[in-house]
């Protein structure tokens, strides 16, 4: 990286690095963007990566709030902030980078070798961020419309010890529950961000997916508290901080997400209410929420809840298009 | 025609006290569907005069759809006099990317500013059914383009360059809607031009009406809730003084501004708006240079540009924290300079 900082020398600093990373066809520079925070005290490095997609930004403005609250003198370590992975996509307000790529998903490029915008980003994210980092944080969030609140830890890491560190840090999260999930060989998969940091670099990993845009603002303001929350948690675990943030609490592993995603396109009418994101059971066959066709006015499709479990997933008012994000369910098993 | 056939839009014939959903055939479309305009038609029992109400007809400007439906359900069964036409997604092509023009490659892109349609873009075909079938049977249009996803209106805008039955017949509809904030000025020789919808029937046709916007998408169900009624009640409230039901419910508020000059206040960076005027503080007053928000860097958060009040008057439209890119939707200052303005007093 352009700057190397060494730290525990007493040099406590908020530095912010550009990495050079392609010229695109408008004549833009790419570049990522990576926020150092180097604490008064040798420590852990944790990454901490939102926007690889870029309609997932309330992440990012967590992130950015994170940032103005670390104290560098009683941080151990250093953090690496990448509020805005995919700036392309982040610009256009889509999930992907808008071209003709065979691998459009930034989340699905990692280890890529293509020339790609999405392979040269990972690429520059692997290099300059994953590479220094002993830890590391995955923020997704709902784009407009939808709402998740929820870490994911994998368990299919080929490293036992992998699996039982990265589960740590998503309890340290102290979030009611914790997905276990295949993700390094299943979802999303060995080339996401997560699958790749685990299994070729060796990094205990975990995916926070807190909030979504598009609801009464006091909810996302608690989501962005949750999210902040959960990182001092994470920091705390690995003796960066001492927050004491560290309340102990029953954490319900939960499986496989059910996606509950309409089959047609129309308006959303969401009956769940967003409050009971990961709180409320609910039963198999329970209404989620409907779809209206925004030409006709009449209902052209039920959203129910194919199992009984928690909704990790919620929907507010909104156009979908076939398969767009609606609700998710979790089936839960107290560990 | 027959007495019991009231009310007719190209071969498709309605009778008096039904409720029908058209489809109009517009063209066929790359992927091979048809491309077809969907239309709602409401005809009452007794002869009166005939509302449209357009929506979508930008793709993201859609928040108004919900209050139609509503509308919709409301006059079915209600007794009363004249039509009811509403198309509630005119451009379904960019309603479906969430864009704001279809995403083509055609030298007229936005669909409001090519009335009456003289081209064979998908939008020019769209706009010539509505210029040549249903805005000749009108006698009122509302055309509502609420705030795209992160921006919320309140604010009504009516010609001032019509014919001046015309620009007074609409002024007083746009009242009857109940927005306490109104823009009354030159359309045809202003914003948004003689080939807008409203100002191609304004002017053009002679068609009084207006432009709506109450509210807008992004800001939760609490503030929809409100919004969605303030429409809905405020379509009643315009037939009520039309005379097209008895009974409409009571809209408008203690007083209402009727001004010229609106600023937007946009902003020339990209980033994130952090706003400090959000939906709650919709058609607030506040003060000349008065800090509406801020754009920050979503890379590091560095503060990149200020937002504020230009002029005292009132936020005609609010944003909330979102992205936004350069000349995206923030703010927008009505100037009650009584200069330019006055305020009717319905009280």
């Amino acid at each position: 990286m352009g700057n190397e900082i060494e730290p525990g020398l007493g040099l406590a600093s908020v530095e912010v690095v550009k990495i050079p990373v392609a010229t695109d066809l408008d004549n833009s520079n790419i570049e990522l963007c990576v926020n150092i925070v180097v604490g008064s005290n040798p420590g852990p490095t944790l990454a901490l990566v939102s926007g690889l997609h870029g309609s997932e930004w309330l992440a990012t403005i967590s992130n950015l709030e994170l940032l103005q609250r670390v104290d560098t003198d009683n941080l151990s370590g250093t953090l690496l902030v990448v509020p805005v992975a995919n700036p392309i996509a982040f610009a256009s307000g889509t999930r992907n980078i808008r071209d003709e790529s065979d691998s459009p998903d930034l989340n699905r490029s990692f280890g890529g070798q293509q020339a790609w915008l999405a392979d040269q980003l990972a690429t520059a994210i692997v290099d300059n961020v994953l590479k220094r980092a002993d830890a590391i944080i995955d923020f997704h969030c709902g784009p407009w419309g939808a709402a998740m609140n929820g870490v994911a830890s994998p368990n299919d890491y080929t490293d036992p010890d992998l699996n039982a560190r990265a589960l740590a840090m998503a309890k340290a999260f102290h979030l009611p529950h914790v997905r276990l999930t295949p993700m390094a060989t299943l979802f999303p998969g060995p080339r996401s961000m997560i699958g790749y940091a685990g299994e070729s670099l060796g990094i205990p990993s975990i995916v926070a997916s807190i909030g979504g845009a598009g609801f009464d603002q006091e909810l996302e303001r608690s989501w962005v508290e949750t999210s902040i929350s959960g990182v001092f948690g994470v920091m705390d675990h690995l003796g960066m901080t001492e927050t004491h943030n560290d309340q102990d609490n029953d954490v319900v592993i939960v499986g496989n997400p059910h996606r509950v995603n309409p089959s047609v396109g129309g308006m959303i009418e969401p009956i769940f209410p967003p409050e009971g994101l990961m709180n409320t059971p609910i039963s198999e066959g329970d209404l989620l929420g409907r779809v209206w066709s925004p030409y006709t006015f009449e209902v052209v499709e039920e959203l129910r809840a194919p199992v009984s479990g928690v909704v990790g997933m919620v929907s507010n008012a909104h156009p979908a298009r076939p398969g767009d994000w609606a609700y998710l369910v979790f089936e839960t098993e107290v560990r | 025609m027959p007495a019991e056939e009231a009310f007719s839009i190209g071969n498709n014939t309605f009778s008096r006290g039904t409720q029908n959903l058209v489809s109009l055939p517009v063209t066929v479309g790359m992927s091979g569907a048809p491309i077809e305009l969907t239309v709602h038609v409401t005809v009452g029992l007794e002869p009166g005069p005939v509302l449209t109400i357009m929506n979508t007809i930008h793709g993201g400007e859609w928040y108004a759809i919900e209050p139609l439906r509503r509308l919709a359900r409301t006059i079915a069964d209600s007794p009363m006099r004249g039509t009811v036409i509403i198309l509630p997604v005119v451009n379904p092509g960019a309603f479906a990317y969430g864009t704001r023009n279809v995403p083509d490659q055609v030298d007229s892109p936005d669909m409001n500013r090519i009335f009456p349609g003289p081209l064979t873009s998908t939008g020019d075909q769209i706009i010539a059914i509505i210029s040549n079938q249903i805005l000749p049977l009108s006698t009122y249009l509302i055309d509502f383009h609420m705030g795209p996803l992160g921006s919320a209106f309140t604010d009504t805008l009516v010609g001032s360059d019509f014919a001046s039955d015309v620009s007074q017949r609409s002024l007083e509809v746009a009242l009857a809607f109940g927005s306490p904030i109104i823009r009354y000025a030159p359309m045809l020789g202003g914003f948004p031009g003689p080939r807008s919808s409203k100002g191609y029937a304004g002017g053009t046709m002679g068609l009084p009406g207006f432009g709506g916007e109450i509210g807008g998408a992004g800001f939760g169900s609490r503030l929809d809730k409100v919004w969605h009624s303030r429409t809905h009640d405020g379509l009643l409230g315009v037939m009520g003084a039309l005379e097209m039901i008895d009974d409409a419910p009571k809209t408008r508020p203690p007083r209402q501004l009727v001004y010229k000059n609106a600023h937007r206040v946009n902003p020339r960076a990209g980033g994130i708006l952090r706003s400090r005027f959000g939906g709650d503080q919709l058609g607030i007053e506040v003060a000349e240079d008065t800090l509406l928000g801020e754009v920050v860097s979503p890379y590091t958060g560095a503060v990149l540009e200020e937002l504020r009040a230009p002029v005292d008057g009132l936020v005609y439209y609010v944003s909330r924290d979102y992205p936004i890119y350069p000349g995206g939707w923030a703010f927008g200052m009505a100037d009650f300079d009584p200069s330019s303005s006055h305020w009717v007093d319905n009280e």
